[in-house]
């Protein structure tokens, strides 16, 4: 308090290398916030282009999801997140299993939703960096060939294979902690991780 | 009953307003029970299964009955009318929240939308850039840092929480039209309303909640889930991550087992 009328200079110093500070990263983050964008934006043209045609048969176009889902999101991660807690005390075997079982119930879940999206657009509206400088929200607005647009943010973490997607957020809904919230309750009534992948694995069999 | 479960309630609400569903940096601990808030979880999951049963047999076949029979340009009506009758009610939360921009987009739809629509028959209003938007008493609270207190399944009105659940008791008293159909003796008006409102509700909602129950292993937690990561959506008025109460989203940890043999496969 006393300090600062007395050494206007310090201040100053102090002032311009917080300036500083604070604009190097942000240059550096623009480009890669745009990166970022362009990421989600080629990754939803691909998915529109190959996965909007009814006349490719459905094996085919489940098998192309797969492709694009562990190309580009980050499902171990996604994968430990929505265990939570329960992900320290899983065998090493039922991490496998529950990986591979939540990689079937995602295709089954979302290869399917892309009928009727033919000449969907997408536009970038939005990225921002979070906190740690890898991670980023890039928001998108997308409008459908028939009703109305909505908004759908993906958070993306810039690894050291690319950019990969983590969590997808819809109206303020987001994927990751709806499913957290869902398997960690499976687990408390069935009482183990072993419990919930039976559930994923009937799900997956009654063609969900 | 009511007042046991208020004081429950206020015991475990949070200042930071539910924050306390996201896992915060220590994701570690990431995920114990108090995430969900759900301390009433076996009478609410008991309420729950009545309330679907309720749906199966009645809400659900009304809803299909009503759009199928009902033109859509009819049904839009009867929602814009209805919407335009809770103006008096979003209008004063808007003002409760210190919303005056949103405030005044209410006041300019009510007045355009109940002449030149038509006693509010057709949204005018928002065709020239004055959308409409919900407000109630439950948010209101929350803008003021009420935490939810604990998550509370209501019959017949579904998923809720004591904040929420007294926004509505608020919200009654805050629309003059409570006041007019008691001076009337026409309180089975009041209650005509609301039922048109749920049906219309979930007549806009059929193929959603198929889906959602369809794909779904655990229907309860995953509409638990949905109902409080909404609202804490209504509450920031859309824009998470903001410095509203809800820092929410943009800071769930994807990082809390780095220190596991995961960590070389993707932390950066």
């Amino acid at each position: 308090m006393f300090a600062a009328p007395r050494s206007p200079y310090r201040l100053a110093a102090v002032a311009l290398s917080l300036v500083l500070a604070s604009a190097a990263p942000q240059a550096a983050r623009a480009s890669d916030a745009e990166q970022a964008g362009q990421f989600i934006a080629h990754l939803t043209e691909t998915a529109i282009d190959g996965l909007t045609d009814e006349s490719v048969p459905t094996a085919e176009r489940e098998s192309r999801f797969r492709q694009l889902f562990n190309a580009n999101f980050d499902v171990p991660a996604i994968g430990r997140f929505v265990l939570a807690r329960y992900w320290r005390v899983a065998s090493e075997a039922e991490r496998t299993a529950f990986l591979e079982v939540f990689e079937d119930v995602m295709v089954r879940r979302f290869a399917p939703q892309f009928t009727g999206y033919a000449g969907t657009r997408l536009e970038v509206t939005k990225v921002q960096p979070l906190s740690d400088g890898k991670q980023f929200i890039v928001s998108t607005r997308i409008t459908p060939p028939k009703g109305e647009a909505f908004t759908v943010e993906w958070r993306v973490r810039d690894g050291s294979d690319g950019f990969r997607v983590l969590d997808v957020i819809g109206e303020g809904v987001s994927m990751a902690l709806t499913l957290r919230s869902e398997y960690t309750s499976v687990i408390k009534t069935t009482g183990s991780v072993s419990g919930l992948i039976d559930e994923l694995r009937k799900q997956v069999a009654g063609g969900g | 009953m009511a007042i046991a479960l208020l004081a429950a309630g206020c015991a475990t609400s949070q200042p930071d307003n539910g924050n306390e569903q996201w896992p915060s940096a220590e994701g570690d601990q990431a995920y114990t029970a108090e995430y969900d808030n759900d301390p009433l979880e076996l009478p609410n999951r008991f309420v729950f299964a009545f309330n679907e049963m309720l749906d199966f047999a009645v809400f659900r076949p009304l809803a299909v009955t009503y759009r199928f029979l009902v033109p859509e340009l009819v049904r839009d009506s009867v929602r814009n009318f209805l919407r335009n009758l809770s103006t008096p009610v979003i209008l004063a939360n808007d003002l409760l929240q210190g919303e005056l921009g949103r405030a005044e987009v209410t006041t300019t739809r009510f007045a355009i939308n109940s002449t030149a629509g038509f006693l509010g028959l057709f949204d005018v209003a928002g065709g020239m850039g004055y959308e409409y938007h919900d407000e109630d008493f439950g948010q209101t609270l929350a803008v003021h840092g009420m935490g939810e207190g604990v998550y509370l399944v209501l019959p017949i009105l579904g998923p809720s929480s004591i904040r929420d659940g007294l926004g509505i008791v608020v919200d009654s008293y805050l629309d003059p039209l409570t006041y007019v159909a008691q001076n009337n003796d026409a309180e089975d008006w009041m209650f005509a309303r609301r039922a048109v409102a749920g049906i219309d509700f979930r007549s806009r909602n059929i193929e959603t909640l198929d889906d959602l129950k369809r794909d779904s292993i655990d229907f309860y937690a995953r509409i638990r889930s949905l109902y409080r990561q909404t609202r804490a959506n209504d509450i920031n008025n859309g824009a998470p991550g903001t410095q509203g109460p809800t820092p929410g989203l943009y800071s769930l940890d994807f990082d809390f087992d780095t220190e596991g043999e995961q960590a070389g496969a993707s932390a950066n």
